[in-house]
């Protein structure tokens, strides 16, 4: 893991301002640089109000859906009698994101603060952060930070000596992308297998241990101490395009492309710009082929429609795509596209908890159909089948990852079908004398 | 006001019952239905395969998405709920693509060329068929796999036609609460697999088979050993029978499919059928029926070589060709079972216990090694029916005219239905005219009879097994290891315990289900009234007793106050070994409740002192008012399929049918009316009971044994056995030629279960119906045949044919039973009472008054007396006797089941692993366990469930008899007997110590040292 580059003039470093500062990794550190006071100021507040700040911020669920966060907290009903329950999503898998491992590797106590102001506004006493187990780095900052914080009185049955109780936990994933859906990730927490589960009733009607559940993302969580101590108004400028996507976004940003890393633009920013000025277009000689904005789960864009896009909600999904988890992944004219659709297909084929039949048999299928193709073994036929395999596998199943391997597939066929045909025409990969990945 | 509420009614009618419209028809549903559930209300089928009734719903399978309004995309109508104004098309366009999509998917990785053309065999095909999918396929993905069970001799394992709907998993975790099955890894990886390591027996399996009824495709299928089937024609049974369970008195409804003339496997209703085991069974019910068809099964009556015909008299001639004078008059070429006992057996050649047994494992076919040794035979021919029945009436009656009617008395039997028991008791009263009538309920529950008589005037449990699965909030199990011995019940308080429920169990040995419980109450052997009083007197001293029940439904509270007031739980600590606090616990539970469940089962009523405890423990139920409340339920979990009924129906000593008493002349005359003989050839004297029966200077010269054999089965066997050898006459009537019917003059031939029409009661009161599946084998008869015919030879009247016939007599003569026939008998059956012919019977009893003169209960102190041996300085460890869960009693049935029989193969004792290491035993170690009464050697079992000083013997095994050991000191008021204490040594079997062990014992065993 490296070190974060410097700050891009056009950036807007809210979440990313500390990366890269190991003074920040410590209690003190942290409060210097102004942390736990909007803890402080939460636990002084009607948890009402604080959802009602949320809500006014227009802050979304940066987790993939883009839920809105107040919207989400608003469900939950404090004092109906139940235990409630926070969870932290920091299982951070999908391929080509990488930015929840930034904020809990540079600011674990921007993390553990948003946890506890979700956990008392949501009525619960006790949050669960379910971090990815290959991330030891992380886990290790966030444990450390969580003892301080503990030994300090932030937490624990009388948080900042207010006489209110949040109670932290970092539950330890074992390697399971799907682990990072919501319910499945309960699942996991409760011991059982880490399969989605069927939904309605929703985690905030019956989630972890059958309680009511809010399930949020490590940067959703990470954003709500600024919005608290700045305001609503404050974070709701943040906003370039529409205004229903407002504040900043963390993008990870990989692939073929002249400066990789982690980038926070306030929503609507110019992809373009985001591409070539502050990523450095390019690498040198080559085009961009096709970019998958949102990690592996979204359609793949063809960089026309990536240079037209604004960056925001809508905006990716005005350009055949979504936001999704912000993980930019950049492929050049180098790169077969059959290959590389392939070993997404092959990831989530690998991946699928295999409960639905669609995603269990449809993930393995379209992964065999098109390694073959991709070998040269492939035919037009194969092209319908994969087309026709897709479409059952959208919109059919418990969670998306069905969805999330049909998507680049069904996008990948047809956008870049010459590509394909190519293949099968030639019966081998046209670019495999040149092939880097 | 009217107007108000009719406006409210229809407001809420209408919030909480949405009006939708499925596939163009228009219905109501209550909020929170699904529409799959909707669906089916309209007999509209929508495909379902990972959906199953009562499982959880998990939606993995997605074929029965369909369509619904405004909603773009499909929903799964398992899960969706209901909503007002939606429009449901279950076979919409894009509902039946996704469906050929799923099922084509499916049959990828299927076996799809064994699917026959045009036809299907299973569940999964048929939709394919119904879909129209085609079988062609189309990738490259590698057949389905999965954990395989090779060489398992009941569940068979073929996952190359897995679908990985779940429902096994579901159904091994939900239903059974065992959890052996579960899906490993991931992605097309995913298989079904067998606990960690492929091996049912380490995951805990219980064989129960409950995975082979929920599959969808026959992946996982059964085999019965005696018609092993390929899975092709698995589903091909010529017809399917209702039949109830021959095993426990849970009294499980079973289906029996039938080819030919032969059972060839057992199935269970379907799960939403009213059955008192929702379709479930375990591993005996659905494994241990091949018995039926054993080739040891008695196909001719036989008589004792010796009996000859001389001018149209039998006499007995000892120089009849074939006697052997050597056998004695009742004797035999065979050891007696004490000698059994004390046999040196050949150590195993392989530790028993472990691996698993398979039918390929060197122990060979089991069936060898427990069938009707070929000696056994020897002193019988066989006879016809005519010479046979012509004997037993010609002695019968002869002792009867010359030795009196109390010379002769019979064993019925709880294996046997109502009407033969009911057939039984009034040929030996009408017919001999005496009462001395009893059965093996004596050895079972004839403690909590007497007390529960005592104290409410009832003898069956009060309420249901549902209301304890589904209602109560504790649940209290003493001396019942009901997860082995009455396993489906078990599941269900498993499930409960599930559902929120708090189990508090009292066992001294630490059982599932005590290893389960909230409490567990590891007390010493026979030390029960002191719990019970001391749980009464926290009780009493917390003030958490029921007041106004105590006031207005009982007697004798305040002598049972005076009674349990020293019993503190300190006090109680110090005699039972359970700490006080737990004790205090416990009694803050129960009493608490509101709704509390009281079962308990042969733990509390074996015992010297078995009517005491029962009664304290009743005490305790009413002092709280956990009795005659649906969800508290006082139960005693009855053992025999049919205990209950032979009681009720008049087969015991002191009592007619209902338990209405011989002493009464009134009762007397109406009996004698019906039964058409004088007043007086009915006695007014009760009869002797079995621990009476057998017995050094017994007045009793002959008996008539229907499908018992208490020769395994009475404490102290060895006196036992010498006893039936000194008998004048003795007949039996069973399905084999059993360790007692060795001894007989005549054995007649019975049918099984299977084999005739009859009724059968089971613990919570239920009368239901097992139909006839197959003929008898040979010329063996029905038992009522028999009984019939047997009666009439005696002079009596008996204007029935059949066992409807027979009911209609037992209605007649039974107030409580007056509604009942056959007829009514179809499904679910009839909980007694059934008042009349439109009474639809007794869910639970005792609402608002006992049946007692004044409504009321009498509650009765008792006090702590100890066992009647306790371990000493000789005889050191405390031994407990019981049932395992692959066995049956004396093992007559399961023994000769392949199944079950390679479970449990060899006799083991299960002794704590501290006392084993002291004394250098290992697991499988031969062991030979001492009491003053015998000794046998048997296998030690190392086992956490016992505690330190205690060892358990199960009670199946001939070779290593429990009952040569047990103690035969009798409850005074129930005579039953002390099985479940006595006091023991235990030593490993070495060669030399084996040898001075015989020495010890002295003259009564004389072996060779050789003696294999
Ligand atoms: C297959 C799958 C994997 C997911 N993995 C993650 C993940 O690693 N991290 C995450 O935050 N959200 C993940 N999500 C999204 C979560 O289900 C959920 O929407 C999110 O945690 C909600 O938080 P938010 O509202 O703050 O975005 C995943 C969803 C799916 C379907
Ligand atoms: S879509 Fe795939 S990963 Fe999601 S629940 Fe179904 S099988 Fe599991």
């Amino acid at each position: 893991m490296g070190f974060p580059h410097a700050i891009h003039a056009r950036e807007e470093a809210v979440l990313s301002r500390h990366f890269g500062d190991s003074n920040a990794l410590s209690l003190d550190g942290w409060k210097q640089r102004g942390g736990y006071k909007a803890l402080e100021m939460a636990l002084g507040m009607e948890p009402a109000a604080i959802v009602n700040v949320l809500k006014e911020s227009g802050l979304r669920g940066r987790g993939g859906a883009g839920f809105p966060t107040g919207l989400k907290w608003s469900f939950m009903k404090p004092g109906d009698g139940k235990p409630h329950y926070l969870c932290c999503n920091a299982d951070e898998s999908e391929p080509g994101t990488f930015k929840d491992r930034e904020i809990m590797r540079w600011t674990p106590h921007a993390l553990i603060e948003g946890c506890a102001i979700g956990s008392y506004a949501i009525g619960a006493e006790t949050c669960f952060i379910y971090i990815r187990g290959e991330f030891s780095e992380p886990l290790r900052a966030v444990g450390n930070a969580l003892g301080e914080a503990y030994d300090a009185g932030v937490l624990g049955a009388n948080a900042m000596g207010t006489g209110k109780t949040v109670n932290i936990y970092i539950h330890k994933g074992a390697g399971a992308y799907i682990c990072g859906e919501e319910t499945a990730l309960m699942n996991s927490i409760e011991g059982r297998r880490g399969n989605p589960r069927i939904k309605p009733p929703f985690p905030a009607v019956a989630g972890l241990f059958g309680q009511p559940t809010t399930i949020n993302n490590v940067e959703t969580l990470a954003a709500v101490p600024q919005i608290l101590v700045n305001g609503a108004e404050w974070y709701k400028k943040f906003c370039l395009s529409n205004p229903k996507s407002t504040g900043t976004k963390l993008f990870s940003v990989c692939g073929n492309i002249a400066k990789p890393g982690n980038y926070e633009v306030v929503l609507g920013f110019p992809f373009k710009d985001f591409l070539y000025e502050m990523c450095g277009g390019p690498l040198p000689g080559r085009k961009f082929k096709a970019i998958v904005p949102g990690g592996a789960s979204v359609p793949i864009q063809t960089p026309e429609e990536a240079e037209a896009t604004l960056m925001d909600y809508e905006g990716f999904v005005a350009q055949g795509s979504m936001l999704g988890s912000g993980g930019v992944i950049v492929f050049d004219d180098s790169q077969c596209m059959v290959k590389l659709i392939g070993r997404f297909a092959r990831f989530f084929a690998h991946e699928s908890c295999a409960q639905c039949t669609q995603c269990r048999e449809g993930t393995a299928w379209v992964t065999k159909i098109l390694e073959r193709i991709e070998a040269g073994g492939g035919t037009m036929q194969d092209l319908d089948t994969l087309l026709e395999l897709s479409e059952n596998m959208t919109g059919k199943t418990i969670c998306v990852l069905s969805d999330s391997c049909a998507a680049p597939i069904v996008s990948g066929i047809k956008k870049f079908r010459h590509e394909f045909e190519a293949h099968i025409t030639g019966k081998r990969c046209p670019l495999r004398s040149r092939s880097v990945a | 006001m009217l107007c108000i509420i009719r406006k409210h009614l229809a407001f809420s009618h209408r919030r909480t019952m949405p009006t939708l419209t499925i596939d163009g028809r228009t219905t109501t549903a209550s909020a929170g239905t699904t529409i799959l559930e909707a669906a089916r209300a309209l007999n509209i089928d929508v495909p379902t395969l990972c959906w199953y009734p009562k499982l959880p719903i998990v939606g993995n399978c997605r074929i029965c998405l369909v369509s619904v309004s405004d909603n773009p995309k499909l929903v799964p109508a398992c899960a969706f709920h209901v909503a007002d104004g939606m429009v449901v098309a279950t076979e919409s366009a894009a509902a039946v693509k996704n469906r050929q999509s799923v099922l084509g998917m499916l049959l990828e990785r299927y076996p799809t060329e064994e699917i026959p053309e045009n036809g299907s065999r299973n569940e999964f095909e048929q939709l394919v068929r119904r879909y129209s999918v085609p079988t062609t396929r189309r990738s490259s993905l590698p057949p389905r796999t999965g954990d395989e069970r090779e060489g398992d001799p009941m569940i068979q394992h073929d996952m190359s036609t897995c679908i990985l709907c779940t429902r096994c998993v579901r159904a091994c975790s939900d239903i059974q609460v065992v959890g052996v099955l579960d899906v490993a890894h991931r992605g097309e990886h995913a298989e079904i697999v067998v606990g960690a390591d492929g091996n049912p027996e380490h995951a805990g399996c219980t064989w129960c088979g409950e995975c082979v009824r929920v599959c969808p495709t026959g992946a996982i299928h059964d085999i019965v050993p005696l018609a092993k089937m390929a899975a092709n024609v698995m589903d091909k049974p010529s017809s399917k029978v209702r039949s109830v369970c021959p095993y426990c008195g849970v009294g499980c409804q079973i289906d029996l499919e039938i080819r030919g003339n032969d059972l060839v496997r057992v199935t269970s209703p379907w799960i939403e059928e009213t059955t008192p085991n929702d379709g479930s069974t375990c591993v005996k019910g659905r494994f241990g029926l091949d018995f039926v068809q054993h080739r040891d099964r008695l196909a001719k009556p036989l008589i004792r070589r010796g009996w000859a015909k001389r001018d149209n008299r039998w006499v007995w001639d000892p120089q009849e060709s074939g006697y052997s004078a050597e056998w004695g008059r009742r004797g035999g070429p065979w050891k007696q079972i004490e000698r059994e006992g004390n046999t040196k057996k050949r150590r195993p050649m392989f530790n028993p216990l472990r691996p698993l047994q398979m039918l390929d494992a060197p122990l060979g076919d089991p069936r060898d090694r427990v069938a009707t040794p070929n000696d056994w035979y020897a002193p019988f021919r066989e006879a016809t029916w005519d010479e046979a029945l012509e004997l037993i009436t010609q002695q019968l009656t002869h002792l009867r005219d010359n030795q009196g009617p109390d010379s002769l008395a019979c064993f019925s039997s709880a294996k046997c239905s109502n009407e033969e028991n009911y057939l039984l008791q009034r040929l030996f009263r009408a017919g001999v005219g005496t009462n001395n009538i009893d059965h093996c309920t004596r050895l079972c529950h004839s403690s909590s009879v007497s007390a529960m008589q005592r104290s409410m005037n009832t003898s069956a449990a009060s309420g249901s097994m549902r209301e304890v699965e589904h209602e109560s909030d504790v649940i209290f199990i003493l001396g019942a290891n009901t997860t082995e011995s009455h396993p489906v019940f078990g599941a269900a308080i498993k499930r409960a315990q599930r559902r929120g429920a708090k189990l508090i169990v009292a066992d001294p040995r630490r059982i599932e289900l005590a290893a389960l419980a909230n409490i567990h109450l590891q007390l010493v052997p026979g030390t029960d009234v002191a719990l019970l009083n001391g749980l009464l007197n926290h009780i009493l001293a917390e003030g958490l007793e029921d007041n106004a029940f105590i006031a207005s439904r009982t007697h004798g509270f305040q002598d049972v106050a005076a009674a349990v007031k020293p019993y503190t739980p300190d006090m109680a600590e110090g005699i039972t070994g359970v700490p006080a606090a737990l004790i205090r616990k416990a009694a803050e539970l129960y009493a608490r409740g509101p709704h509390s469940s009281t079962l308990w089962a042969m733990g509390l009523t074996q015992h010297r002192t078995g009517t005491d405890i029962v009664a304290s423990l009743l005490n305790l139920v009413l002092a709280c008012g956990k009795i005659g409340r649906w969800g508290s339920a006082m139960m005693p979990i009855r053992g025999q399929n049919n205990v209950q009924g032979a009681s009720d129906c008049g087969a015991i000593p002191m009592v007619y049918t209902d338990y209405q008493p011989v002493t009464d002349p009134g009762i007397r005359h109406m009996f004698a009316e019906v039964w058409g003989v004088p007043d007086d050839r009915l006695s007014l004297e009760p009869g002797l009971k079995v621990t009476q029966i057998v017995k050094e200077g017994s007045p009793v010269r002959g008996m008539y044994i229907m499908g018992e054999n208490p020769i395994i089965s009475d404490p102290d066997v060895s006196h036992a056995e010498d006893w039936f050898r000194e008998l004048e006459f003795l007949a039996v009537q069973d399905l084999f030629l059993t360790e007692t019917a060795r001894y007989a003059d005549v054995v007649l031939p019975g049918a099984s279960f299977a084999e005739k029409v009859g009724t059968y009661v089971n613990t919570e009161r239920r009368i239901q119906l097992a139909l006839k599946a197959i003929e008898p084998p040979g010329e063996a008869r029905a038992d009522i045949d028999i009984l019939l015919d047997l009666t009439r030879r005696m002079g009596v009247h008996a204007p029935f044919t059949d066992a409807a016939g027979v009911m209609l007599e037992i209605a007649s003569v039974t107030p409580s039973w007056r509604g009942v026939t056959h007829e009514r008998l179809g499904g679910a059956g009839l909980q007694y009472p059934v008042h009349d012919e439109t009474h639809g019977g007794t869910p639970f009893l005792f609402d608002g008054r006992f049946p007692t003169s004044d409504g009321k209960a009498t509650l009765v102190p008792v006090d702590y007396l100890p066992a009647a041996e306790l371990p000493d300085k000789d005889y050191p460890f405390f031994m407990n006797t019981g049932r395992q869960l692959y066995h049956w009693h004396t093992g007559t049935m399961t023994r000769r089941s392949t199944g079950l029989d390679s479970r449990e193969p060899t006799p083991t004792v299960e002794i704590s692993m501290t006392d084993a290491r002291e004394m250098g035993i290992a697991d499988g170690d031969p062991v030979r366990i001492t009491s003053r009464r015998g000794s046998i050697e048997i296998a030690a079992r190392l086992s956490p469930r016992v505690a330190r000083r205690q060892i358990f013997v199960p009670m199946h095994y001939r070779e290593a008899c429990a009952n040569l050991l047990t103690n035969p000191a009798l409850d005074p008021y129930a005579h039953i007997p002390e099985f479940k204490v006595c006091a023991v040594r235990v030593a490993p079997v070495r060669a030399h110590d084996a040898y001075e062990e015989r020495e010890e014992l002295g003259g009564r065993v004389a072996l060779s040292a050789g003696d294999d």
